[in-house]
């Protein structure tokens, strides 16, 4: 394990971070967690990336996030030069085509967030491809 | 002895007679001279031909009649003026010269035997065409009679040229004249024929049938006492009477379609339709008047009915002309209307809502232009300015000709119905939003629950035991059966709300393939075997086709007979259908059962067989989104095997193989 991974978590239902959290355990990386519960707070972070804090290696987040909906976020994530290279993954419980085709027309990988246990633990081997590390 | 010498010369006189009378007789006898004895109060006149040759030839010269006589070539020996007035020519122009050029040519043959049969000593007749000289005359027709004549030397053949035009004439006018006789008694309408004074001259067998009394010589008036209707406002009054009628016929005038009743022989009411004009050879020459009397009670009658169906009936009820002017309308619609149909003909589409008036007008105008039914809704305005929904439906009628001569339309007040429709659809999607809506949000909450009790089952499982571990499995089969449910009830919900345009060309085939890997598990459990007889290619969203046949054969597996389950997928054209099925041989459904099953929630079974009991309705709402049909034959214990049908496209119809 070369070094720890610096991953932005942006999720308004602390549940849903605790089995997020577990899933990349599971998959065996070593990270640090930077957790946004709205998507104001998380807008106010990428505004100041590059001056008062570090481009993280991920942004994993929610798609129906209360205050700015995540499309807002996702899109000041691509207007922003520090980060506009670092990937996003957006978990969400929507199944619908629209929101794929929206997520995807940003830049951003779609993970609709499972049902079973099994399944979600799969989240975390999947950041770790997108990592490749 | 003076007695003695008058009785000697008396008795050489009477000698001398007798004589010249043997002599006579002898030179007749022998044919050496024609001749004629005339018993007259001086004696015996005997009349020769020589005495006769003048006034023959006075006759021959002045009949009416040509003569001519003629050698056995045609060549004409003596010709009459009235033969040469027949043909046009000069006598010098016909002596000597050949019959024949005068003789049309394809009567010449006829003409050329007749000739050689005279000769041989029968008497001919033959009708021929003479050509008179000169280009544009018309053909004389004629007769010859041709008589064989032999005078000592002279060999030839007399003939008699008779005109046969005036008798033509008089045959065609004879004719013309039946002709005419007959028509009119045989017209079925009473055709009545008067003088300039208005008494009756003639009248055909219908018309004495419809009089009261005797017609011919009486006058019109009487005979036929007509009383006008006087619906026909716009019909100058002078032609309401029959004197009137009458009088302008005689002027010339011709006078049709006019609405008239009478009482007839019989004393019935009879009700006409009368038409009049001048009658005379021709329009210079006005010797009277013609009045056809139509009997038109049936047709009345029938109008009269039709009317009274038209205004006993709840809808509004109308006629047009065949380019869609109102010409009736019943009670029901000028009271809707508030207005007449007079008010209402000349822009009837203004009773249209003006929302609705450029489809209306544009359906319309489809029908009239197209000769096809209408059919339209729309809102009309009442005279209360209320504006209620309509049915609009109207009809052509055609006459034998096929041509439209009118339309005959309903409009029905489906406002009620059409306002509990609105009230039912918008309650309907208001249903099918929450239960969407509702189903949606469950499923956040649900993902929870089973993702922490999983949780709890990896972390905590191996410590719990008794009460504990069958808590934590009570709660997993809860979660598992929740989560099912509300998948298979937004499946439900997705069948109606997805747009059906998302069709597409699909291998039946690979869908079922499709199916067998996603029921992997069960197939391999239960050692089902699946047999297909080639599927076809159709056209149909892929995820509805995927949906029907997984739950069609997952239900086989589900409710299979403790033997292995034996399941057969096929389908076949059945007129523009395709008919698909899925045979099994499971515990099969009793006959009372067989309709409910495809309800939301209907299950026959209790949870030994695990469903959310709606896999059956999802296919239902399928299938009918596609106006397809779904339905079982089933016996229970012998197997069941569900049906659903889908509409063939066109273009696909040799798409099956095998």
């Amino acid at each position: 394990m070369a070094h720890t991974l610096d991953i932005v978590l942006i999720e308004d239902n602390s549940a849903d971070v605790f089995l997020i959290k577990r899933a990349l355990q599971e998959a065996g990386l070593s990270f640090s967690l930077r957790t946004f519960k709205d998507g104001e707070e998380a807008l106010r972070f990428v505004e100041n990336a590059g001056e008062t804090s570090t481009a993280p290696d991920i942004f994993l987040m929610d798609w129906n996030l209360p205050r700015v909906h995540g499309k807002d976020v996702l899109r000041a994530i691509g207007h922003s030069a520090p980060l506009m290279k670092t990937p996003r993954v957006v978990l969400t419980s929507s199944d619908s085509p629209v929101d794929r085709t929206d997520v995807e027309g940003l830049g951003a990988v779609f993970v609709s967030k499972p049902r079973s246990l099994e399944e979600f633990m799969q989240i975390g081997r999947r950041v770790k491809s997108i990592l490749e590390v | 002895m003076g007695g003695g010498h008058e009785q000697n010369q008396e008795i050489a006189s009477l000698k001398r007679r007798l004589e010249e009378a043997t002599d006579t007789l002898r030179a007749i006898r022998e044919g050496e001279v024609d001749a004629v004895v005339v018993e007259g109060p001086d004696g015996n006149q005997v009349y020769t031909l020589q005495t006769a040759d003048h006034p023959y030839r006075i006759l021959v010269q002045q009949m009416n009649e040509g003569a001519l006589m003629l050698n056995r070539e045609g060549s004409i020996l003596h010709a009459n003026p009235r033969l040469s007035g027949l043909v046009m020519a000069l006598p010098q122009d016909l002596v000597a010269g050949s019959i024949q050029k005068w003789i049309a040519r394809e009567d010449r043959r006829q003409f050329e035997r007749a000739l050689a049969s005279a000769f041989e000593g029968q008497a001919q007749r033959v009708e021929v065409n003479l050509l008179p000289q000169g280009t544009d005359r018309d053909p004389v027709p004629v007769v010859f009679s041709l008589a064989p004549l032999n005078i000592s030397t002279v060999e030839g053949v007399c003939a008699v040229v008779t005109d046969l035009r005036e008798r033509r004439q008089r045959e065609t006018l004879e004719r013309g004249e039946l002709m005419a006789r007959s028509l009119m008694d045989h017209a079925t309408a009473a055709v009545v024929i008067t003088d300039l004074e208005g008494r009756i001259e003639r009248a055909n067998a219908a018309a004495l049938g419809l009089a009261a009394q005797p017609a011919i010589h009486h006058p019109f008036e009487e005979v036929f006492p007509l009383v006008f209707d006087n619906a026909d406002a716009d019909r100058a009054a002078k032609e309401q009477s029959v004197a009137g009628l009458m009088k302008r016929a005689i002027d010339g005038y011709n006078m049709r379609g006019l609405q008239a009743r009478m009482q007839s022989a019989n004393g019935d009411t009879v009700e006409l339709q009368v038409s009049a004009g001048p009658f005379g050879p021709s329009s210079d020459e006005i010797t009277g008047a013609v009045f056809t009397l139509a009997d038109v009670t049936a047709l009345r009658t029938s109008e009269r009915r039709f009317r009274a169906l038209a205004e006993s009936i709840p809808q509004i009820v109308w006629t047009t002309n065949s380019s869609g002017s109102l010409e009736y309308c019943n009670t029901v619609g000028t009271e809707y209307f508030g207005m007449t149909v007079a008010d209402l003909s000349p822009s009837n589409h203004q009773v249209v809502h003006p929302d609705d008036r450029t489809r209306f007008q544009d359906a319309w105008s489809k029908a009239l232009a197209t000769g096809t039914p209408l059919q339209a809704e729309c809102r009309l305005k009442s005279g209360r300015g209320e504006a209620h929904w309509f049915l609009i439906r109207a009809v052509p009628i055609r006459n034998l000709r096929g041509q439209i001569t009118q339309w005959f339309g309903t409009s029905t007040d489906v406002d009620t119905q059409k306002a509990i429709e609105n009230d039912l659809r918008s309650a309907n999607a208001d249903l099918e939003h929450f239960a969407y809506a509702a189903s949606h949000d469950f499923q956040e909450p649900l993902r929870m629950v089973t993702a922490y009790a999983q949780l709890l089952e990896k972390d905590f499982g191996g410590k719990l035991e008794g009460a504990g571990a069958m808590s934590l499995k009570y709660v997993l089969e809860g979660t598992d059966r929740l989560g099912a449910l509300l998948q298979n009830l937004l499946s439900y919900m997705r069948a109606n709300r997805d747009p059906e345009g998302a069709k597409e060309e699909i291998d039946c085939n690979q869908v079922l393939n499709e199916v067998l890997a996603n029921l992997q598990i069960p197939i391999e459990q239960s050692g089902a075997r699946i047999r297909s007889s080639g599927l076809p290619r159709i056209l149909c969203p892929r995820v509805h086709m995927l949906e029907l046949l997984q739950n069609l054969v997952n239900n086989a597996i589900k409710y299979r007979s403790p033997s292995p389950p034996e399941i057969e997928v096929s389908a076949d054209r059945k007129n523009g259908d395709w008919v698909f099925s899925v045979r099994d041989n499971g515990i099969g459904i009793a006959p009372q059962h067989q309709q409910n099953i495809f309800g939301v929630f209907k299950r026959l079974h209790g949870n030994n067989i695990p469903g959310t009991g709606i896999g059956l309705a999802i296919c239902r709402r399928l299938v009918e989104q596609h106006h397809g049909r779904i339905w079982v034959e089933s016996q229970v214990n012998r197997g069941s095997t569900f049906y659903f049908s889908l509409p063939a496209a066109r273009e696909h119809n040799n798409g099956a193989h095998a």
